[in-house]
C-alpha cells in the first residue's frame, strides 16, 4: 500500500532523474559536437559546398564566351583522340591553321571531353555543372590553408569564393579557375604533408601539382612556391621535394613528347598587347584593388597602420590628379574617374602592406624564429611571385590572370584582423560584413559578365533566325558569337593574316564571299581584317543593337575597359544604357563600292587607320 | 654700437645691407631666361594651370601648339602672374625686380636662423651669403635660382627646428616650404634626401617627420601625374642639349664647377685666407696651381686663352680644389663620429649638402653656371664662419677686422660683376633701339638672338629667324647678336651675306660675358672663367642680307644662256 501511494512520487522522481540524465547526455553530445574538430570540419565543408553551389548554380546556363569555345573545341577533339594536343585544320580568328596549338596544356580539355562523352554534345548546363568541382576543391583547399595559417578556415574559404576575381570567372569555361583551385589544393596538401610528415598527403600533393601544371602554364609557379615554403621553414628533407620533382619531371616529359610528336614545344605566352611596363603595372594594381573584394572591404582590411594610410592617401592624391585632368579633357567619364581613383590606390595599399609585413616577417623569423614571421614571409613570396610574373610574362592585366594572388591576400587579411581586432564578436561581424558585401558586389559583376556572354549567343541566334535560311552567309567575329555560328554551319570570312600563317608550300585555297552573299560582323566579339576583295565590296544592309541592362558594364571590343583584358579598368558603371554589341550585316556587291562613312567605320574597327588618306586621295 | 644692441639688430642690418646692394640695380633690363618667365606669367593670367607656351619660338626653333615646355616648374611665374594681375600687367623691369625682392630677403632671414642652429656666428655666415657674388649678382635677375635657394634655406631651417624641438607647427611649415621649393625649381628636390639624411643621422624617423617629407613628395608626384595626363609626357627636367654623359664632357663640367667654386662664391684671396690651414690640402692646391699654370700658359701661347683666362683660371682652379678637399676632409673626419653616434652629424649634413650639389652640377646640369651653385653657399658660409671664428675669434677686434676685410673684398668683387651684368643687361634695349633706328621693323628684318635680346626685339615687333630660314625671302635682313645667337642650318647659311657689324663696348673693367674667350657669368658650354677683364665688347651685332635662294638657282639654270 505504501509502495502504491509512493508510486507517483517514485515515478516523478525517476522521471526527474531520467530527465536529468537525458539532459546530461544531450549536453555531453552537444559539447562533443562543438569541441570535436572533425564535426566542425564536416560542418564547414558542407557550408563551403553549399556556398559553391549557391554562387555557381544560378549561372549554369551562361553562354560560352571568350576563350571558353576554344577549350570546348579541344575537348571535342579529345573525344575522338584522347591524347591529341592540337587542333588540325582549325580556323581561329579567320585564319585556318594546319595544326593549331593553344597556350595551355590539355588537362581541362580532357576533363571536359569526358563530360561531352557523357552528355553527348557540348552544351552549357552539363559543362558548367561539371566545372563546379573546381571551386569546390579550391574552397576546401582554402579551408585547410586557413586553419594552417591559424585563422578561421571557413572565413578564408568563403572570402575566397565570394571574391569577384573568383566568382565571376567561375562561371566561364577557361582554365584559370580550375588551375587556381588545383593550385590552392596542391599547396594546402603539400604544406600539410610537410608539417605532418605524411606520405599519403605527399603523394596527393604530387598528383595535385601535376594536375595544376597540366591545367595551365601559370601552374608551374606552384613548384617554386612549394620550394620556397621548404626553404623558409627550413624543411630540407629530400622526401619533401618529391612532389616538386615528380611534377617537374612529368612536365618535362610532356614537353619532350610534344616536341617528338609535333615538332614543337607549346606556346607559353602570346604576344603582349601593351608593352609599356608602367601601364601594365597600373592595370594590375587597379584590378587588384577593384576585384579582390568589394573595394572598401580591402581598404578596411589593409589600412591598419599609419604607413599604409599614408600610402593610400598619397596614391589617392596622385591618382585623382591624373583622373581629374582626364575627366576635364573628356577622356574619362565620371564613373571611370571615380572607379579608377578608388581602385588603384586600394591595390597599391594592399601590395604595400603585404610588403611591409614581409619585412617585419623577415626580421621576426630571423631574430626570433617566429612561425608567424615565417608564414608572413611565405604569403608575401606567394603574393609578389604572382605579381611579378603577371607584370612581366602575361600579355595584359586581367582578373583571371591574378587569381592565384587571391589566397595569400585572403589569408593576410584574416591574419591582420586577428592581430589587431581582439574582440571575437567584432571580428566575426567584420568578416561576415566583408563576405556579404563582396557577395553582393560579385553577384552584380557576375550578372554583367553573364549578359556579356549571353549577348554573343543572342547575336548569333538573331543571325540564325534572320539569315539561317539563306545560303551564303559568312561571319566575322570570334568568341561565343563565332562559336555558335560555326556550330550552326555558317562560313567564316577568311582573314588577310592567312597569308602569314599558312604553309607556303601548299596553295592557299580560301573560299571567299561571293556577290549577293552576306557577312555578319559583331563589334563586341572582335573582328579581323578580311581580304581587300571583300572589304571593298561591302555594302551595309542592317545594324542591330544589343543593350546593357546591368549597373556594371564592360565595353571591351578593343577598349581598355574589359573584364577579360583590363588595360584600364575591369568594368565601369553604365549610366546611359550603353550598347553591349553592334551587329552589322553587310551585303557583297559585284564591284568595289565608293567609300562611305559606314565602311570607314568598319575599316577603323578592324584597325585600318590609313583609310582617311585613301579617301582624300 | 654696443655688442648687445648690435646682436638685437643684426638681422635688420643684414636685410638693410641686402637692400643697399640690390636697390641700385632695380631697373636692370630683362636678360637671360627672364623673358620666358615673363611670357609664362602673362599666359598664366588667363590659364594659370598651363605648363606650356603656345606656338612659341626659342633659339631658332618653332614649337607649335602645346609643344614648348620649360625645364622649370611654374610657381615663380605664377607668383609674377599674381603681381601682373595686381599691377594691371606692368612688366617694367623695376616692377618685376621689386616683386622678386621678396626672395633674397627671406633667404637672408632663413640663413640667419639656420646658421644659429649650426652654432656659428649667424651674422658672419649670413653676411658672407649676402655679399657672395653668386648670390647677390644672381638676385638681380628675374629667374628662379634665388627664389629656389631662398625656399630651400627656409625649408631646411623650419625642418631642422621642427625635428629638433618636435614641434608640429614647424614641421608643417617645413612641409609647406619644401612643397613651394620643389614647385619653384627642380633642383630643390635635393632637399628631400638631405632632410631624410638628417632624420636618419639624428634617429628622428617617426610618423610626424616621415609625413612631413612625404607631403611634398606626394604633391610633386601628383603634379607629374597631372602633367602626364594632360600632355602625354612627364615634365621637362632637363635641357636637350649640352648634357652628354661622355667622359670628356663630364671632365669639362667638373673643371668648370671647380673654377666657379674658387672664383665666384667669395673673394678668392679671402677664401685662401680662410681655408688654407691644412698642410696637405695646401700642397695639393699648390700642385693644382702649378699644373693649371703650365696648362694655361700653353693655351695662352697657342692663342686659345686670353690674358685674363691665363691669369685667373689657375688661381680659381687651385682655390676651388682647396675648398673641395677641405669639405671632403671634414666629411671623412665626421663620418666615424656620426656612425658611432658621438658627434659629427652637423658636419655630415653640411658636407653632404655641399658635395651633393657639386656632384649634380658636374653630372646632371648642362654646363657650369654660378646660378646653379647658389645652393652651395649656405654650407660654405657656415664653414667659413666657423673657420673665421676659429682663426680670429679669440679677439673681438681681430674678428671684426677679418670679417670686414673678407666681406669688403667680396663686396668689391660682387659689385664689379654686378655692374658688368647690369650694363650688359641694359645693353639689350640699347641694341634694339639702334636696330630700330637703322633697320625699322617692316616685316623684312628678322633677328637671331635669344634671351634678353629676343625679349626686346619681339617687343618692337621683329620676327625670329628660324634655323632653317623658313619665311625669309631674298632681300630680307637678319640682325644677329653674337652673345645670344644660334646657328643656322647649312643650306640656309650659304644664302647669307654679311652687310655690316656694330660693336657695343663698355668701359667697365670687369667683363661678365665674353663667349669668344669662354668668359661667362651665367654659364655656357666649355666655360673658362666666370668673369674677366678682357671684353672687347659687351655685344656685337652682325647684319646679314639674304641674297639668293635655291629657286633663284633653278630659275637661272632654266634660262637659256645670253646670245641664244
Amino acid at each position: 500500500m505504501i509502495q502504491l501511494i509512493q508510486l507517483p512520487a517514485l515515478i516523478k522522481s525517476r522521471a526527474k532523474t531520467h530527465e536529468w540524465h537525458l539532459r546530461k547526455v544531450l549536453g555531453k553530445i552537444f559539447k562533443t559536437c562543438i569541441e570535436s574538430q572533425r564535426i566542425r570540419t564536416i560542418s564547414a565543408l558542407v557550408v563551403i559546398a553549399v556556398a559553391v553551389l549557391a554562387i555557381t548554380i544560378p549561372f549554369f546556363n551562361q553562354a560560352f564566351s571568350i576563350d571558353g569555345p576554344l577549350e570546348l573545341d579541344y575537348a571535342q577533339r579529345q573525344v575522338d583522340s584522347p591524347l591529341a594536343q592540337d587542333l588540325p585544320n582549325y580556323e581561329y580568328w579567320g585564319v585556318t591553321y594546319d595544326s593549331y596549338f593553344n597556350t595551355q596544356p590539355r588537362f581541362l580539355a580532357s576533363y571536359l571531353s569526358l563530360i561531352i562523352r557523357i552528355s553527348g554534345a557540348p552544351s552549357e548546363v552539363p559543362i558548367h555543372l561539371s566545372l563546379i568541382i573546381f571551386p569546390l576543391i579550391g574552397g576546401f583547399g582554402m579551408y585547410y590553408l586557413g586553419r594552417r595559417f591559424r585563422v578561421s578556415g571557413l572565413a578564408a574559404a568563403l572570402l575566397f569564393l565570394v571574391s569577384p576575381m573568383l566568382m565571376v570567372n567561375a562561371h566561364g569555361e577557361m582554365v584559370d579557375v580550375p588551375g587556381t583551385c588545383l593550385w590552392v589544393a596542391a599547396i594546402a596538401v603539400f604544406i600539410r604533408a610537410v608539417d605532418k610528415r605524411s606520405n599519403w598527403y605527399l603523394g596527393l600533393s604530387a598528383l595535385l601539382m601535376l594536375l595544376t601544371t597540366q591545367t595551365y602554364f601559370q601552374g608551374l609557379a606552384v613548384l617554386p612556391l612549394a620550394v620556397a615554403y621548404l626553404v623558409i621553414n627550413r624543411q630540407f628533407r629530400f622526401r619533401n621535394f618529391i612532389p616538386v620533382i615528380f611534377a617537374g619531371l612529368f612536365f618535362g616529359a610532356y614537353l619532350l613528347t610534344l616536341h617528338y610528336r609535333y615538332g614543337q614545344i607549346p606556346h607559353f605566352a602570346y604576344r603582349r598587347r601593351y608593352s609599356f611596363i608602367l601601364a601594365r603595372l597600373r592595370g594590375i594594381f587597379t584590378v587588384l584593388g577593384g576585384t579582390l573584394f568589394f573595394p572598401f572591404v580591402a581598404l578596411a582590411g589593409f589600412i591598419v597602420r599609419w604607413t599604409s594610410a599614408l600610402i593610400f592617401v598619397g596614391a589617392s592624391v596622385i591618382t585623382w590628379s591624373w583622373s581629374i585632368v582626364k575627366y576635364d579633357l573628356g577622356e574619362y567619364s565620371f564613373s571611370d574617374m571615380a572607379l579608377f581613383s578608388i581602385m588603384l590606390p586600394v591595390g597599391i595599399t594592399v601590395a604595400y602592406l603585404i610588403f611591409e609585413r614581409f619585412l617585419a616577417g623577415i626580421y621576426s623569423s630571423d631574430k626570433r624564429n617566429s612561425p608567424e614571421g615565417r608564414d608572413t614571409v611565405f604569403l608575401a613570396v606567394w603574393f609578389f611571385g604572382v605579381l611579378s610574373y603577371a607584370s612581366f610574362l602575361l600579355p595584359y592585366p586581367a582578373p583571371r590572370y591574378l587569381l592565384p594572388i587571391l589566397p595569400p591576400v585572403v589569408l593576410s587579411l584574416l591574419i591582420i584582423w586577428k592581430v589587431i581586432i581582439r574582440s571575437k564578436w567584432l571580428r566575426f561581424s567584420l568578416v561576415t560584413g566583408a563576405i556579404a558585401l563582396s557577395l553582393v558586389f560579385s553577384t552584380m559583376l557576375s550578372m554583367m559578365y553573364r549578359d556579356y556572354a549571353d549577348n554573343g549567343k543572342l547575336a548569333a541566334e538573331w543571325v540564325i533566325d534572320n539569315y539561317g535560311h539563306t545560303n551564303g552567309v559568312w561571319y566575322n567575329g570570334g568568341f561565343g558569337f563565332g562559336y555558335y555560328l560555326k556550330r550552326y554551319g555558317f562560313n567564316v570570312t577568311p582573314s588577310i593574316l592567312s597569308e602569314l600563317y599558312v604553309d607556303k608550300k601548299k596553295p592557299l585555297n580560301l573560299a571567299e564571299p561571293q556577290p549577293g552573299d552576306h557577312v555578319v560582323y559583331s563589334v563586341q566579339n572582335g573582328a579581323w581584317v578580311p581580304y581587300p576583295s571583300v572589304m571593298q565590296r561591302l555594302r551595309l544592309e542592317n545594324v542591330q543593337y544589343f543593350y546593357n541592362c546591368q549597373l556594371f558594364y564592360m565595353p571591351c571590343a578593343g577598349e581598355d575597359v574589359c573584364w577579360g583584358a583590363a588595360l584600364f579598368l575591369p568594368f565601369t558603371i553604365d549610366t546611359r544604357g550603353e550598347p553591349t554589341d553592334e551587329l552589322m550585316v553587310w551585303r557583297i556587291d559585284n564591284k568595289p563600292n565608293p567609300l562611305d562613312e559606314s565602311q570607314k567605320e568598319l575599316y577603323r574597327e578592324v584597325g585600318i587607320t590609313w583609310i582617311e588618306d585613301i579617301a582624300e586621295k | 654700437m654696443k655688442l648687445e644692441s648690435f646682436k638685437r639688430y643684426e638681422l635688420l642690418l643684414l636685410l638693410g645691407l641686402l637692400l643697399l646692394l640690390t636697390l641700385p640695380f632695380i631697373g636692370q633690363a630683362v636678360q637671360h631666361d627672364a623673358h620666358q618667365f615673363i611670357e609664362f606669367a602673362k599666359i598664366e593670367l588667363d590659364h594659370p594651370l598651363w605648363q606650356h607656351l603656345p606656338d612659341y619660338s626659342y633659339f631658332g626653333d618653332r614649337y607649335y601648339g602645346a609643344d614648348y615646355h620649360d625645364t622649370h616648374p611654374r610657381l615663380q611665374s605664377l607668383y609674377l602672374s599674381l603681381w601682373l594681375w595686381i599691377t594691371g600687367g606692368n612688366v617694367s623691369p623695376w616692377a618685376l625686380h621689386l616683386e622678386m625682392l621678396l626672395f633674397p630677403l627671406i633667404a637672408v632671414v632663413g640663413m640667419y636662423f639656420l646658421a644659429r642652429r649650426f652654432r656659428v656666428n649667424a651674422f658672419i655666415a649670413t653676411l658672407l651669403m649676402v655679399v657672395s657674388p653668386a648670390f647677390l649678382v644672381n638676385s638681380h635677375l628675374i629667374m628662379i635660382d634665388v627664389p629656389g635657394i631662398a625656399l630651400w634655406i627656409v625649408a631646411m631651417a623650419f625642418f631642422i627646428k621642427g625635428v629638433d624641438d618636435n614641434r608640429l607647427i614647424y614641421l608643417a611649415a617645413a612641409s609647406l616650404a619644401m612643397s613651394l621649393a620643389i614647385f619653384t625649381y627642380y633642383q630643390d628636390l635635393s632637399l628631400l634626401p638631405l632632410a631624410l639624411l638628417y632624420l636618419v643621422l639624428y634617429r628622428k624617423l617617426n610618423a610626424r617627420t616621415i609625413i612631413t617629407l612625404a607631403a611634398p613628395v606626394i604633391l610633386f608626384l601628383a603634379f607629374v601625374s597631372a602633367h602626364f595626363a594632360y600632355y602625354g609626357q612627364p615634365p621637362n627636367f632637363t635641357y636637350t642639349f649640352g648634357q652628354p654623359m661622355d667622359l670628356h664632357s663630364i671632365i669639362v663640367r667638373i673643371r668648370g664647377t671647380i673654377v666657379l667654386l674658387g672664383g665666384a662664391l667669395f673673394f678668392p684671396a679671402a677664401m685662401l685666407a680662410i681655408f688654407s690651414r691644412i698642410r696637405w690640402i695646401n700642397i695639393a692646391a699648390f700642385g693644382v696651381l702649378v699644373i693649371s699654370v703650365v696648362w694655361s700658359t700653353v693655351y695662352y701661347l697657342k692663342g686659345s686663352f686670353a690674358s685674363d683666362v691665363f691669369l685667373l683660371l689657375p688661381w680659381m682652379m687651385a682655390i676651388g680644389v682647396m675648398l673641395l678637399l677641405f669639405v671632403m676632409r671634414r666629411f671623412v673626419k665626421a663620418a666615424p663620429l656620426a656612425i658611432a653616434g658621438t658627434g659629427g652629424r652637423d658636419d655630415i649634413i653640411l658636407c653632404v649638402w655641399f658635395l651633393g650639389i657639386f656632384f649634380y652640377n658636374c653630372i646632371l646640369l648642362p654646363y657650369p653656371s654660378t646660378r646653379y651653385l647658389i645652393p652651395l653657399i649656405p654650407p660654405l658660409a657656415i664653414f667659413a664662419s666657423r673657420e673665421i671664428e676659429r682663426l680670429w675669434g679669440s679677439n673681438l677686434r681681430q674678428l671684426i677686422a677679418a670679417t670686414a676685410i673678407i666681406a669688403g673684398s667680396t663686396v668689391a668683387l660682387t659689385l664689379g660683376i654686378a655692374v658688368a651684368e647690369h650694363l650688359r643687361a641694359n645693353n639689350n634695349p640699347v641694341e634694339v633701339d639702334w636696330v630700330t633706328e637703322h633697320y625699322p621693323p617692316n616685316g623684312h628684318v628678322w633677328f637671331n638672338g635669344g634671351l634678353g635680346f629676343q625679349y626686346y626685339m619681339e617687343q618692337k615687333g621683329y620676327p625670329m629667324a628660324l634655323k632653317n630660314g623658313d619665311g625669309l625671302q631674298v632681300g630680307d635682313y637678319i640682325v644677329e647678336s653674337v652673345n645670344n645667337r644660334w646657328n643656322f642650318k647649312r643650306d640656309f647659311l650659304f644664302r647669307l651675306e654679311l652687310e655690316g657689324q656694330m660693336d657695343f663696348s663698355s668701359r667697365w673693367p670687369v667683363a661678365s660675358e665674353f663667349h669668344v674667350e669662354g668668359t661667362s657669368w651665367l654659364g655656357i658650354i666649355g666655360m673658362n672663367i666666370p668673369y674677366g677683364f678682357n671684353g672687347d665688347y659687351m655685344d656685337r651685332l652682325y647684319i646679314y642680307k639674304v641674297v639668293w635662294s635655291p629657286e633663284d638657282e633653278i630659275a637661272c639654270r632654266a634660262q637659256p644662256p645670253a646670245g641664244d
